[in-house]
């Protein structure tokens, strides 16, 4: 178990808050299905699985109360709940990391952070997702194609139409730009495409290079307020070239 | 998967990232690394009008990269650790007024740089002078007879015969000046060129350069150049074909890597950028080329012809646009074209990271073009 104290300053925050509202600790249900178990430094981690789609029905772990690492355990059950074992030990504590990150606080590393350099909170479960992978593979053997598990949008999403997801995006780039002083016209949602793609067009009162900021910085806000992985574009420029036409 | 080829001297179709281990290591630690390889133009303008130049795709604000823009950015890029660059990307670079001294410069400072270009100004008073200090100059030419060469590159019949010209010259120039420059030719290929197949491979026998490569086309991720990646299995027997008209000093290889996999990523994430930057003939720094257009602001970090550099480099907005990419915000199998540049590096540090492998240990003779990854 890591001290409180050796927890990076970008996941105190998430890591305190997730400890109040642990959803998966427990041990794993006994319905006698196939269940992948393992066990490091007093902590346990538990998938049952259906055997045929190899895919994880309930997940389950135990630590220590107060241990940081039951934060982390606990949104890699979150993440791994509907998902394929194997996009749980390719992708699963990606997800963690990236849901116990403070964006506004300071990353613990200058570079590109991933769960192996992210601190010692994260050791145990990497050892406990290697030991996972271990399992699976002797059991299901290795994959040799190309996992694409993705989880883009929610049902309730998908559902709406262009008109319904316009109406449920606009009142948060309201408040997006209310929050950061910007002018009710300084950009506009024009589109929402097939691929659910929303393209914003800015108007010249917004300096070209606060452009790429401002969008990665509302992406983000979109994206928390509605709980939907949005992207934003802006609008396609065609090519300049006289010479070359697609 | 490793992405390594077999060790062989030139390597066209593979990644060279696992011979820079110490950068990898860096990686692996969070530091600031500083790109191994950068692709990049001098310009976004170009002469000729290919059918199939993903080029079309990457307009964004047009800037000029001037003398004094360039020599600083190769200052800033000896400074902090880049090892190789390539004039190749979304523009001609060889049609800037700037093509030479760039070359020469960069070579200077102990870059190691190298030209990808369509061949048509480059006279033999300019190869003479620039061939000396390029670790390879690769000839794009997806056609190996006149009238389908001009219906391809979308130029004039004549202009094949000066590139076939050129070609021939830079491998005397070569051979003259004993040089260490290697010279390539590149076919991009579309499943519609395939009649061009052995009519190319067979020019490239005439005129010897020391290989040539043959390539998929990339697309962006709503396919607006039409690229038919099923159509590329009906043509193997052609390729294997023309692979066989090798020799001792003439090299045929196709990226059978890239065409195999009909178009698809193994990863969702892009840990590639970092290692193998890609730069617009505008001076954008942008991590990627199929990110350059407008609709990508999002991704655009700098121009350098406002600000240096190494300043981009060690910006916080740098870092957070690689970060983006290397985490669950993003996902390349949906959200990126075909089969980038970054496209094998990628592959090999997801399976890094994700526990597939270990790094293996390279042991004997580098491959040669070492710093472009």
């Amino acid at each position: 178990m890591t001290p409180q104290s050796d927890v990076p300053r970008a996941f105190a925050g998430p890591i305190a808050g997730r400890l109040q509202h642990l959803a998966h600790e427990g041990p794993a249900p006994d319905t006698g299905a196939a269940a992948i178990s393992v066990e490091a430094e007093g902590m346990r981690l538990s998938l049952v699985l259906d055997g045929e789609t190899e895919t994880v029905t309930d997940a389950r772990f135990m630590a220590p109360a107060s241990a940081p690492e039951a934060a982390i355990l606990d949104l890699l059950c979150a993440h791994a709940i509907g998902a394929p074992v194997r996009e749980v030990i390719e992708h699963g504590l990606i997800f963690a990391l990236q849901a116990l990150r403070d964006p506004e606080a300071p990353s613990p590393v200058a570079g590109i952070l991933t769960p192996r350099n992210a601190g010692a909170c994260f050791k145990t479960p990497l050892e406990m997702v290697a030991a996972i992978r271990r399992e699976a593979e002797a059991r299901f053997g290795r994959h040799k194609d190309t996992n694409f598990f993705d989880r883009p949008y929610s049902e309730g999403w998908s559902k709406l139409d262009k008109i319904g997801k316009r109406d449920l995006v606009l009142p948060h780039i309201d408040s997006f730009k209310a929050a950061c002083g910007i002018s009710d016209d300084a950009f506009e949602l024009v589109e929402i495409d097939q691929y659910d793609r929303l393209f914003l067009v800015f108007a010249d009162e917004i300096p070209v290079w606060d452009k790429p900021v401002l969008l990665m910085k509302l992406e983000r806000w979109l994206r928390k307020q509605t709980g939907e992985r949005i992207e934003l574009f802006t609008e396609v420029v065609k090519d300049a070239n006289r010479i070359r036409r697609l | 998967m490793t992405g390594m080829t077999d060790h062989v001297e030139l390597i066209l179709d593979g990644t060279k990232i696992a011979w820079h281990q110490d950068r990898i290591d860096a990686w692996e630690r969070g530091e600031r690394i500083a790109p191994i390889t950068i692709d990049m133009s001098l310009t976004r303008a170009c002469n000729f009008a290919c059918h199939f130049c993903y080029a079309m795709l990457q307009e964004n604000e047009r800037k000029v990269i001037d003398k004094k823009a360039i020599f600083e950015f190769l200052e800033d890029c000896a400074e902090i650790g880049v090892k190789g660059i390539s004039l190749v990307s979304d523009g001609e670079s060889t049609i800037s007024p700037v093509f030479v001294d760039a070359c020469k410069y960069g070579h200077e400072l102990g870059l190691s740089m190298a030209v990808g270009t369509n061949g048509f100004v480059l006279n033999r008073r300019k190869l003479e002078e620039v061939l000396p200090s390029l670790t390879y100059l690769r000839v794009n030419i997806s056609a190996g007879e006149r009238k389908r060469y001009a219906e391809i590159m979308g130029v004039k019949e004549h202009w094949f015969d000066r590139v076939a010209e050129n070609i021939k010259a830079m491998g005397e120039i070569k051979r003259e000046q004993n040089l260490d420059v290697t010279i390539g030719m590149q076919m991009v290929l579309m499943p519609e060129y395939h009649d061009q197949i052995m009519p190319l491979a067979r020019l490239g026998k005439e005129l010897r350069p020391d290989y040539l490569v043959i390539k998929h086309c990339s697309d962006d991720e709503d396919g607006s150049l039409g690229v038919d990646y099923s159509g590329y299995a009906s043509l193997y027997d052609t390729l294997h074909e023309a692979e066989a008209l090798s020799d001792e000093t003439y090299q045929v290889t196709v990226k059978w890597s890239k065409i195999d996999t009909e178009g698809t990523r193994s990863y969702q994430r892009c840990y590639g950028a970092p290692f193998m930057l890609q730069m617009s003939g505008s001076g954008l720094v942008a991590p990627c080329g199929m990110l350059f257009n407008e609709r990508y602001k999002k991704f655009h970090i700098g121009n350098i012809t406002e600000e240096r550099f190494r300043d981009i480099f060690y910006s916080d907005r740098y870092w957070e646009v690689m970060n983006y990419l290397a985490s669950p915000d993003f996902n390349a199998q949906k959200m990126c074209g075909s089969l980038c540049l970054q496209h094998k590096v990628n592959e090999f540090l997801d399976g890094y990271q994700k526990g597939d492998f270990e790094l293996p240990e390279m042991k004997g003779e580098q491959p040669m073009h070492i710093n472009f990854i």
